[in-house]
């Protein structure tokens, strides 16, 4: 029998002496806080990194595979689809899809404005799962249409800025010796909120950007490979690179073609781990708080039991048990109140953002069930752990002095 | 079997005790009486090895215990001490029964073999019907009585008592003095002590006088 979680059971759900009981449920109260604001913060950053990575990924894919020489915003190189790793990569194990594309710089030209863009052409071998989702009118379309006016799809932003909507007309001028004008139909708008983006490009059949490039139909700007778990991205770059690279070509990671946005999503991390190490914080000064007045409430407790003969760490490991307990309930309640809280966050959009500065409308939630339990454990065994010196105020106790008061 | 050898106590400026021998063998009731503040109950926590001395030593069964680390002490005073006080120090959330096995427990014996002695012994003591019952809904004697009952659960070499009838009233002070000389009579269970009653002291086989520090 463990007699110390004997005595630690009796006293704790005893009739506690008032400040103890006061102080239990001030420390109870601070670590489920602590919980909650942990739980909250956690599944609010990696909601946010996962949402909008989600949609970078969406849309661009998680490696490109194209021509060094290439620099976004002028004319690409053209790279054959003859390679030996398109469509083939597909079979490689991580690797879902590949699509090609090719780009052109152009400007969009209204009655009354102008606008600078990149018209992205996309085959038949394009994935629209993710932009149809994006879609705010219209739809999207397959290449190989025939129609003329060609159809396009712009960006939410470029519509509104020009003044546009779906069905209507624009006129594209593509810097050539000499200009080349082009009429479009916008067939859609999409809008996947990472402005950055949006307003940077329109897509169109890449057959159209073969033409204009005087490129033939083999010749592609690039290719987007699509792989199954992000979180093997630099690997999987590293393989293709590795595998499947030669000549001019080069296989970049979203990762390393757009840093600014992973380092600044990568940043949340940090004001994640401010809150994590405030909030353990919070809940260690509470707990070593209530351990001492347990403790002191009870010398005359621990003066007998060291009559009785029990050493000093059998009734540290009393009150041990007894913080255990405290820190205990803390946690369910801070997981039910941090869950919930997260739970009404993700089904009702409680908390708004400004999309323009966040990529996205409503704060997302992400949860972790390892992070919860990473979250759970380790406020319990650091709090264990830092409780065990103030634990230390029982061997101070003297039993001849507990004895004398009364 | 006991012994106290030279034991020198001071607090501060004021020498308590100065020099003090005594003797104690088994089976034996030794009553030790003195002025207050005269130092009884300090010799009574050195003996029990809740103080050590400032000079001096206590020998248990030829075991000096001055060379012991507190977690030896204490698992010497778990084993071979039993204290009973003039307040009886149960504590309030367990019942009579759990009182009592508590320092077995604490010593890691079996848990029903502590619990059947535990409740022989309440038994014993005329306690039958008040096992399961609080502290606080025992009289002042009855609490007393478990008092007893805790410090003989190990099996002690010996019972320490400090005015242990110091709360009762004259009818439960002579039970309590006459279980102890019974307990004496069928256990051969040693005890010392400290008291202001007379009757009780004298009922002893020996009755030590400590003044200025010394025994008389
Ligand atoms: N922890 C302590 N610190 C300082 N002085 C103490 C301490 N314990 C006891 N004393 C002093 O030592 C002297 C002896 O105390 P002790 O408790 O042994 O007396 P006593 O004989 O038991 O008296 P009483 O009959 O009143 O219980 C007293 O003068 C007391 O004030
Ligand atoms: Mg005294």
């Amino acid at each position: 029998m463990n007699t110390a979680w004997f005595i630690t059971r009796k006293i704790a759900l005893s009739h506690q002496p008032n400040f103890s009981r006061f102080i239990i449920r001030v420390a109870v109260a601070a670590i489920a806080l602590s919980i909650t604001v942990m739980i909250i913060a956690g599944s609010l950053v990696s909601g946010f990194q996962i949402e909008i990575s989600t949609k970078i990924f969406g849309f661009w894919g998680h490696v490109r595979i194209y021509d060094y020489n290439s620099t976004i915003g002028f004319q690409d190189k053209a790279v054959s689809i003859h390679q030996k790793f398109y469509p083939d990569i597909e079979k490689m194990p991580g690797v879902k899809h590949i699509q090609v594309y090719a780009n052109k710089p152009g400007i969009i030209k209204t009655k009354n404005e102008i606008e600078s863009i990149v018209v992205r052409g996309f085959g038949n071998d394009f994935d629209t799962s993710f932009l149809s989702k994006c879609m705010q009118s219209g739809k999207t379309f397959q290449a190989g249409d025939t129609s003329y006016p060609r159809k396009i799809l712009i960006s939410n932003s470029t519509a509104t800025r020009l003044n546009l909507k779906t069905g209507d007309d624009i006129i594209i001028y593509f810097v050539e010796q000499p200009p080349r004008v082009r009429k479009f139909k916008i067939a859609g708008i999409y809008k996947t909120g990472l402005e950055e983006f949006d307003k940077l490009y329109a897509l169109t059949d890449i057959a159209d950007i073969q033409q204009l490039n005087n490129w033939s139909a083999d010749s592609v700007s690039g290719f987007e490979i699509f792989i199954d778990d992000v979180k093997n991205i630099s690997a999987m770059g590293k393989k293709i690179n590795e595998n499947y690279i030669g000549q001019n070509l080069v296989a970049q990671t979203m990762k390393e073609i757009n840093p600014n946005i992973f380092d600044w999503l990568e940043l949340q991390n940090i004001n994640e781990y401010v809150i994590l190490i405030l909030m353990t914080i919070v809940a260690i000064i509470n707990m070593a708080t209530a351990l001492l007045i347990l403790i002191l409430e009870r010398t005359n407790m621990i003066g007998i039991l060291k009559t009785q003969g029990a050493t000093n760490s059998f009734i540290r490991r009393i009150f041990i048990y007894h913080a255990g307990i405290i820190v205990f309930q803390g946690i369910v309640i801070g997981n039910i109140i941090g869950l919930g809280l997260s739970y009404l966050q993700s089904r009702y959009g409680i908390i708004r953002l400004a999309e323009e500065s966040y990529y996205v409308k409503v704060a997302p939630v992400h949860f972790d069930p390892l992070f919860i339990a990473a979250v759970n454990i380790g406020v319990l065994v650091v709090c264990l752990i830092v409780l065990l010196i103030p634990s230390y105020l029982v061997s101070k106790v003297s039993p001849v002095k507990a004895i004398h008061f009364r | 079997m006991i012994q106290a050898v030279n034991v020198s106590k001071a607090y501060g400026d004021i020498q308590v005790l100065k020099g003090i021998s005594l003797r104690i063998d088994k089976g034996e009731v030794v009553s030790i009486v003195g002025a207050s503040g005269a130092g009884k109950s300090t010799l009574l926590h050195i003996i029990g090895l809740l103080d050590r001395p400032d000079g001096g030593e206590v020998i248990i069964d030829d075991n000096n215990l001055a060379n012991m680390s507190d977690k030896d002490l204490s698992s010497f005073r778990n084993k071979h001490i039993g204290f009973v006080f003039q307040f009886h120090h149960l504590l309030p959330e367990f019942t009579a029964l759990e009182n009592v096995c508590i320092p077995g427990w604490i010593g890691k014996r079996n848990d029903n073999e502590v619990k059947e002695q535990a409740k022989e012994l309440l038994d014993y003591l005329g306690l039958k019907e008040r096992f399961n019952h609080k502290p606080s809904q025992l009289s002042g004697g009855e609490q007393q009585r478990v008092a007893v009952a805790r410090a003989l659960i190990n099996h002690p070499k010996v019972v320490l008592a400090d005015e242990p009838s110091g709360n009762l009233d004259s009818d439960n002070a002579r039970e309590l003095h006459e279980l102890f000389f019974r307990l004496r009579k069928e256990f051969y269970q040693t005890f010392v002590i400290v008291t202001h009653n007379e009757e009780l002291a004298k009922l002893a086989d020996r009755e030590v006088i400590i003044r200025d520090g010394r025994l008389y």
